[in-house]
């Protein structure tokens, strides 16, 4: 399947990523030709055959709900890239 | 080799402290060209090790206790920079360690290992912190992701390493490097505090220099854990003890389309030939068997893992850690921090882990992949009716050139043939080095059902010795 030039911006806003101009044909290219081979699969008959999410076979995995990890709120503030006192700061989301 | 280390250990004819000392003395002089290790940190490791001494000295010493280790860059390591391979998180020090780095704190960490950025890639050039050299050879890959966790044991630059292998990514380079790669089961060890990738996929795998070593550390690894809601209760088998056993009586499957894969190296089916009949000398009951599926291994697994990978890494957008390009608006901030933060391979992935999952396209290629998965995964349960083991080789020949594959994703990806089908069924695997060509190492790769982690390291001793 090909995906043209355009497409890849679509998908590249809807992923958040800009490319450049080159980059998008470039892109196009590479995803086209991992598509055109993706198409293989369109051979296999798969009526009835449910699809696997996982490998476990587990279902509903449940813990007590209880705080139950060691982070220190400085070490988890420490990692954020801009705070204001005790909380992490951004760009308003709001106009 | 790391039972040889305990015992020298224990009788004080080395310390933890001298070993940390040594292997740095070989990281000075080997990792500048090799570029094994993203980050490492001497006087953490010595601070450890001078703990894991006391402990000894106590004589309360377990089976790592003071022996050394490399993690790949995407465990998360407390207050230690651990970046995945990936600008995006370049000065990031998490604010807690990954289970399996907690299970191992009586071992000092020597450094990080360098990766293909977020564990995506075969060669490990798709790392932000530039390509680890192959130890057998320097023009050639080391094989990836886990590129750097394979040649720092490779090069003597660490007597094991952590890595992680969603499709290959232990087993490949292990393959590459000529030592030992092992992917468990998924969900033996917990993947809590790793950094996520394709998570239906992803597991925690061990690079050592013997199937005995993989043992020992698999030992100290596996189990439940209530932080990871994929590990399952179940016992763990006495892997040490087992691997002495023999292989006699043994049923051991060879799938005949891992032999007619196009590409195969010559070489490689003549190891097959002269293991296969190694395995009938010893007793072992080989035969020639199928698995029909094998062939569209490859395109479900890039259509899940790239699905998988858009979701995954969606979390890195410049807000709670790691990098933020600053924007003029919160909008500009998400696009600039990921675009300047990811390289091609990951942008690549999540594109088109964004197109397959889109409206409209969701059925054609997400759901299409996973229904072939479940075939997949049937043909190996119906294989393992008959078959313990199942032999096939790692990969359809040795190292490539640095370079040699990078302008072609598809030609990169198909490294993988032979391991992503054991991934897409969540079945353990082991890599052994078996023989080479021209002068490069070549591995075997073995299989078994699930939680049947003793099966193969016990085949795969039986190569070994």
């Amino acid at each position: 399947m090909k995906i043209s030039a355009r497409k890849v911006e679509k998908i590249c806003e809807l992923a958040k990523i800009e490319l450049a101009e080159k980059e998008v044909q470039k892109m196009s290219r590479d995803l086209s030709s991992v598509l055109d081979y993706a198409e293989k699969l369109e051979e296999v008959d798969t009526a009835d055959v449910e699809p696997a999410c996982q490998a476990t076979g587990l279902k509903n995995v449940r813990r007590p709900d209880k705080v139950d990890y060691d982070f220190e709120k400085t070490d988890m503030l420490e990692s954020a890239p801009e705070t204001a006192g005790d909380l992490i700061k951004v760009r308003k989301i709001f106009d | 080799m790391l039972k040889e280390l305990r015992q020298n250990l224990d009788a004080g004819k080395t310390s933890s402290q001298k070993l940390v000392e040594e292997y740095f003395k070989s990281i000075k002089k080997l990792d500048k060209d090799l570029n094994a290790f993203i980050s490492v940190d001497e006087k953490k490791a010595l601070k450890r090790a001078a703990e894991a001494d006391r402990t000894i000295e106590k004589k309360e010493s377990g089976a790592l206790t003071g022996i050394p280790f490399a993690a790949k860059d995407n465990f998360c390591v407390k207050h230690y920079k651990s970046t995945a391979g990936s600008k995006i998180l370049e000065d990031y020090e998490p604010p807690y360690s990954a289970t399996s780095i907690r299970k191992l704190e009586e071992c000092p960490l020597l450094g990080k290992a360098n990766c293909d950025e977020f564990a995506m890639g075969a060669s490990g050039e798709n790392s932000a912190y530039g390509p680890t050299k192959n130890p057998r050879d320097p023009s050639r890959v080391p094989g990836g992701s886990s590129s750097g966790s394979a040649a720092a044991v490779a090069a003597g630059l660490a007597p094991f390493a952590l890595g992680t292998d969603t499709g290959g990514s232990v087993r490949l380079p292990a393959s590459f490097c000529g030592i030992v790669g092992l992917k468990p089961t998924y969900g033996r060890i917990s993947r809590y505090g790793i950094m996520a990738m394709a998570s239906s996929l992803d597991v925690v795998g061990i690079l050592a220099d013997t199937v005995e070593d993989a043992a020992i550390v698999l030992d100290a690894l596996c189990g439940p854990d209530p932080l990871d809601s994929t590990t399952p209760s179940v016992k763990k088998d006495d892997y040490l003890k087992e691997i002495e056993k023999s292989v006699k009586g043994m049923r051991i499957g060879v799938p005949k389309e891992y032999l007619q894969a196009e590409g195969l190296d010559d070489k490689v089916k003549k190891e097959m030939s002269s293991a296969i009949q190694k395995y009938k000398d010893l007793g072992a009951d080989v035969e020639e068997m199928s698995l029909p599926r094998t062939g569209y291994a490859i395109a479900a697994y890039y259509v899940i893992v790239s699905s998988e990978v858009s979701s995954n890494l969606a979390r890195y957008d410049g807000v709670k850690y790691g990098l933020r390009v600053p924007g003029e608006t919160l909008d500009q901030m998400y696009i600039d921090t990921r675009t300047i933060g990811f390289g091609w391979e990951a942008e690549r992935r999540m594109l088109m882990g964004t197109f397959s999952l889109s409206a409209g396209y969701q059925d054609k290629y997400y759901q299409k992949a996973q229904k072939v998965r479940t075939l997949i995964k049937q043909d190996f349960d119906k294989a393992f009716k008959k078959y313990d083991v199942l032999l096939t080789p790692t990969a359809p020949g040795p190292a490539f050139e640095l370079g040699e594959k990078t302008k072609d994703p598809l030609s990169m990806y198909l490294m993988d043939v032979f391991t992503a089908p054991a991934s897409l069924a969540g079945i353990p695997a082991l890599s052994v080095p078996a023989g080479s060509a021209h002068g490069l190492p070549l591995g075997l790769q073995f299989m078994a059902p699930q939680f049947a982690e003793s099966s193969i390291l016990r085949a795969g001793r039986a190569i070994e010795l």
